[in-house]
């Protein structure tokens, strides 16, 4: 009896002592998963931490190839949609209503009797026309503004572009160096005028 | 009083060149260096591997607050030598390069735009181009590490908040050449 019972309590202590073991070997394990999630999660948060957040906007880096892409891409319709020969009457008067007019006008700088009359032959569409054709430079429209058309149909200057409403730096800096010498100026004058009297 | 009238001028003159010189200069980006923000590295006790690695990693750097575009984290003082790896994390925007177990660098980068993605994996790296040129984008791209056949790389960009690539990774340009250094053809990328 004292056997079977001895045996008993042996396979009892073992199955216990085993049960307990895996049990104990089972909560390690488990704590260590757990532990292994935390770390996992804490590296996770100092990386989020130092991040900038999620992107809001997403602008694409700009790249020289692209922007002269996009320049042909504003320009070529333009050129090629010009009709070559003088079908379309939108291209057309510029060539035949520029080309006199610039002849004209060289006319009138060599000839200063003429510069306070009427242009003769001048087509009444000309000076709109030599409005929208950029090519020639400013100086031109002026003498147009100035002298060649006739009285009561000065059109409106060619070939400016619209100013910028912030004047640039070297504007600034123009603007400030006049205003300094005027300064300057207006100073020795007092001094001077001060010696004298 | 004209003398008066002179020096309120000349007064109001050197002001307003002071204004012009203030408001021309491009104003100096307000930057903290990285470096500074980075402490000491936080070691874990046991291994374990980021989402989206098949590597394990044993210690991160310590940044304990956010990082600017630009700015970038270098620090393997007592790291041995080991294997370089990197993971791009494109939703924090981040790029973690690792020797070994251990983070050695961290950056904001820039990655490609919604219609132009930077694409997820695990990419070797193909080809290490010191002076690359983009030929598709008439662009210069220092120090590129190529990690796809179809052109998408790591490499030297201006990182500025907002900008997106086409399909790259764009990281500070000191931080590429330190990577491009180091790092070597073969050595893996995890994009998540």
């Amino acid at each position: 009896v004292r056997k079977k019972i001895g045996r008993r309590s042996a396979i009892a202590v073992t199955l216990v002592a085993s049960l307990a073991w895996t049990g104990s070997a089972d909560l390690i394990s488990a704590q260590s998963v757990v532990a292994g999630q935390r770390m996992l999660f804490d590296a996770l948060a100092q990386i989020s931490g130092r991040s900038p957040g999620d992107r809001t906007s997403a602008i694409l880096t700009k790249v020289t190839n692209e922007r002269t892409e996009q320049r042909s891409a504003r320009a070529l319709p333009r050129i090629r949609t010009k009709p070559k020969g003088g079908s379309d009457e939108s291209a057309s008067p510029l060539p035949l209503v520029a080309i006199p007019l610039a002849d004209e006008l060289t006319r009138l700088r060599r000839t200063s009797t003429y510069a306070d009359a009427a242009v003769p032959g001048l087509p009444s569409g000309g000076a709109p026309a030599f409005g929208s054709f950029p090519s020639l430079p400013g100086g031109g429209g002026g003498i147009v503004g100035g002298s060649g058309s006739g009285p009561g149909n000065s059109p409106p200057v060619a070939g400016t572009q619209p100013a910028p409403t912030v004047p640039e730096p070297a504007t600034w800096a123009t603007f400030i160096l006049g205003f300094g010498l005027l300064g300057i100026a207006l100073r020795r004058r007092a001094l001077e005028g001060r010696k004298l009297g | 009083l004209a003398n008066v009238h002179g020096l309120a001028i000349g007064i109001v003159g050197a002001g307003l060149l002071g204004a012009a010189l203030w408001h021309g200069s491009p104003q100096p980006r307000l930057m903290v260096p990285a470096e500074e923000m980075h402490r000491d590295r936080i070691i874990y006790p046991r291994p374990l591997s980021l989402p989206g690695t098949d590597k394990a990693i044993r210690s991160i750097l310590n940044v304990p607050a956010p990082m600017r575009f630009g700015q970038f984290v270098w620090d393997d003082a007592g790291i041995p030598d080991g294997p370089i790896w990197m993971r791009i994390d494109r939703k924090a925007q981040l790029i973690s390069v690792f020797r070994g177990a251990d983070e050695i660098a961290t950056a904001v980068i820039l990655y490609g735009a919604p219609d132009k993605p930077t694409p997820q994996g695990r990419y070797p790296i193909l080809e290490m181009l010191r002076d690359h040129r983009s030929r598709s984008y008439d662009a210069d791209m220092p120090f590129t590490l190529r990690l796809t056949g179809d052109g998408v790389a790591i490499h030297a960009s201006d990182v500025r908040a907002g900008y997106a690539t086409h399909g790259c990774i764009g990281i500070p340009l000191e931080l590429a050449r330190r990577l491009f250094h180091d790092a070597r053809t073969g050595d893996v990328v995890f994009i998540v």
